[in-house]
């Protein structure tokens, strides 16, 4: 790199115009084909028709949209953006407390409790799934603990039901939650909560009129991070709703794998992306804040 | 009753029912002709096992190896091989393998269709075969690399799903029954039926109830209990199956995928389940109380295979494996440890466990076997009923 430095450098002096070109470039590259490519990929194949036995025939239709309203579609639909929903909210509460603490409470361990935060990505989540089955079946450890002690006679109910997937919901995102907002905490300028108090506000006032507001983006961006990954999600409901919780994610799997009809598969992925962009606008319409990924204002 | 017309599956499974090699004739067999002969068996099976490993594969077949990598992609269902199987094929043919494991049927076909994953053996079951064979999705196998099909019993070989065995070797078969715990079960008059399932709703079951997560096999049970035949094309009485287990859902404690059902039987936390033979079978191993059977109703009986998706970087590998696996000694291995039957005649005849080959949930006696039918893959013009019905059950 060295010996080409002075020519670039000369180069860009030159053109400025390229500047931006080379420093948005791999972004852009990256975006176009991480994101942009394969979304083509799957709106060519919702045009596309079913042959016999699953094949896939290059003819165009529009067949496939026109099979999407269908009320099991909707129903599933409400469920999983109902889950969702609670899963933002179990998460931004839970959250909030967590990223509170640590950026305020955490002296110089700060680093070390973000850390541990983010600790669990370092297995797979399948792997983190079965510890919860583990804990959670009714001669798991915790039905059998509780029974041991004489608490319960006959084991709670624990696995296979919504109250599992949702657990299985907040378990996972909480992270996605915890760290934008950690960040927005952490640099809310402490001047200004002294002078909030020293003109007077409790501490209750301090926190609803001053930390709230200033910490606005964090929680909209950690709400983001959490709700659009939980409206699709596979996993959690197959494996800690025993297959019978069905969300939107296994609905277009099902498409693929037990219809065998990728067009009509790609069909709803599709409208699902669309139905969870148009939430967003509105969402962040109504949040009021078009700085929603800035993690601090 | 909606029995369809008598298909080629039919007509062939009934010959595999007629042919088999019933328990009695096993336990005969083995007095007439005496320990002798089974010594006998056993000194000459060691004697080419001893051969086999002191002569070792041939230098050309390894030279080929050599040159494909020495590697090995194998896909296979959970908990299907016994433990020495790869290891031991690895040591003797000097190949890494990578041993990947799927839960159903679906996710191997999925997977196979996305294109991507360069697996080199896989095991579909007989009734996906169809799809597999329209799509191109597997390679035709060389059968001067496979000289061990000729172990396997002739009712398993050129099938209807595929004439000549052009792209499948057989593996092993099984069937979908009726697991309980005795515990629990004991005194139930409904024992050995279907309405042990579908009838005990509210009562001493709910929420202690198992499905398999095959829609196939499922649909089948609630067909089996209904009194119609599992392979009906009827649309009215497919929706009618659909009705019973959409009422029965909310007693269901799951639909475990794959090996997923073993663990339940072991712990309890189902305790009457629609179950293949083999899970019941090792759930068995460490907990007494679990029973199978096939119910009187009748069960569904399924065969899986060997084969090579089209585009496999080892194919010749690949083959050098199956053949291997159609070795009477490591298919009896395999049958001993996976709780399901083996297609290798000969392992049958001679290397099974006694105690395996005996036990009628592995192995079942010809009255047994005469309720079980093989499942025969859906027609492209019911899938969607039959996904419409699932997607109900499933989203309810």
């Amino acid at each position: 790199m060295q010996p080409l430095r002075q020519p670039l450098l000369l180069f860009l002096r030159r053109h400025p115009g390229w500047t931006v070109t080379l420093l948005l470039g791999p972004a852009v590259l990256w975006l176009l084909v991480l994101t942009l490519l394969p979304m083509g990929i799957m709106a060519y194949y919702s045009v596309l028709s079913r042959g016999s036995w699953g094949t896939i025939i290059h003819t165009l239709t529009l067949d496939n949209y026109r099979q999407v309203a269908d009320p099991v579609f909707l129903r599933i639909l409400g469920r999983s953006l109902r889950l969702a929903l609670l899963t933002t909210v179990l998460c931004l509460l839970s959250g909030y407390a967590l990223a509170y603490w640590i950026a305020f409470y955490g002296g110089h361990r700060k680093q070390l409790y973000s850390f541990l935060v983010i600790l669990p990505f370092w297995t797979s989540d399948l792997v983190r799934l079965y510890a919860w089955i583990t804990l959670l079946a009714d001669h798991g450890i915790i039905n059998n603990v509780l029974m041991t002690l004489g608490v319960l006679q006959h084991p709670l109910p624990l696995l296979y039901n919504e109250g599992a997937v949702l657990l299985g919901l907040v378990y996972t995102y909480l992270p996605f939650m915890v760290l934008p907002l950690y960040a927005s905490l952490e640099r809310l300028d402490r001047a200004v909560l002294e002078a909030a108090a020293d003109l007077g506000a409790t501490p209750a006032e301090c926190f609803s009129k001053v930390t709230l507001p200033l910490t606005k983006g964090g929680m909209l961006s950690g709400a983001v991070l959490v709700f659009v990954p939980s409206v699709g999600e596979f996993l959690i409901p197959e494996l800690l709703g025993g297959a019978k919780t069905m969300l939107l994610g296994k609905f277009i799997a099902l498409k693929f794998t037990g219809l065998r009809h990728w067009p009509l598969g790609a069909a709803y992925a599709l409208v699902l992306i669309a139905i969870i962009v148009l939430l967003l606008v509105l969402y962040l319409r109504l949040g009021g804040s078009k700085n929603a990924f800035q993690a601090s204002t | 009753m909606d029995r369809p017309t008598r298909t080629q599956l039919d007509i062939w499974t009934e010959a595999l029912w007629q042919e088999r090699l019933t328990r009695r004739d096993f336990v005969r067999r083995g007095i007439t002709l005496g320990v002798a002969s089974s010594l006998l068996a056993e000194i000459v099976g060691l004697y080419t096992r001893q051969v086999a490993a002191e002569t070792g594969p041939a230098p050309q077949a390894l030279e080929r190896i050599k040159k494909e990598g020495k590697k090995l992609f194998v896909y296979n269902w959970e908990d299907y091989v016994h433990p020495n199987t790869i290891p031991r094929f690895e040591k003797e043919f000097g190949v890494k393998v990578t041993y990947d494991t799927f839960p159903s049927n679906e996710q191997l076909l999925a997977k196979l269709q996305a294109g991507g994953a360069k697996y080199d053996v896989i095991f579909p079951t007989h009734y996906f075969l169809p799809i597999y064979l329209a799509q191109g999705l597997l390679a035709p196998l060389d059968h001067a690399n496979l000289p061990h099909l000729h172990n396997v019993f002739a009712k398993f070989r050129n099938t209807p799903f595929d004439p000549g065995n052009t792209y499948t070797m057989p593996y092993g078969w099984g069937m979908t029954g009726l697991a309980h715990n005795a515990t629990y079960t004991k005194d139930d008059p409904r024992l050995g039926s279907w309405a042990l399932v579908f009838e005990s709703v509210a009562q001493r079951y709910s929420g202690k109830l198992g499905f398999t997560d095959e829609r196939e096999e499922v649909m089948a049970a609630a067909l089996q209990y209904l009194g119609h035949h599992p392979n009906t094309r009827t649309k009215d009485t497919l929706r009618q199956a659909g009705e019973i287990l959409l009422r029965l859902k909310p007693h269901v404690k799951a639909f475990y995928p794959g090996a997923e059902m073993k663990k339940a039987l072991i712990t309890e936390d189902v305790v009457v389940a629609q179950s293949w033979n083999g899970e019941a079978v090792k759930a068995r191993a460490k907990n007494p109380a679990v029973m199978w059977s096939v119910p009187q109703e009748g069960g569904t009986g399924w065969f899986d295979t060997m084969a090579i998706p089209k585009g496999a970087p080892h194919k010749f590998t690949a083959e050098v494996f199956i053949n291997y696996m159609l070795r009477p000694e490591v298919a009896a291995d395999n049958s001993n440890t996976n709780g399901y039957a083996t297609a290798n005649q000969v392992a049958v005849e001679k290397y099974i466990d006694p105690q395996v080959a005996s036990n009628p949930a592995v192995y079942p006696p010809a009255e047994a076997l005469a309720r079980v039918t093989f499942l025969e893959p859906i027609p492209d013009d019911l899938l969607p009923l039959y996904e419409d019905i699932w997607t109900r059950i499933l989203g309810a």
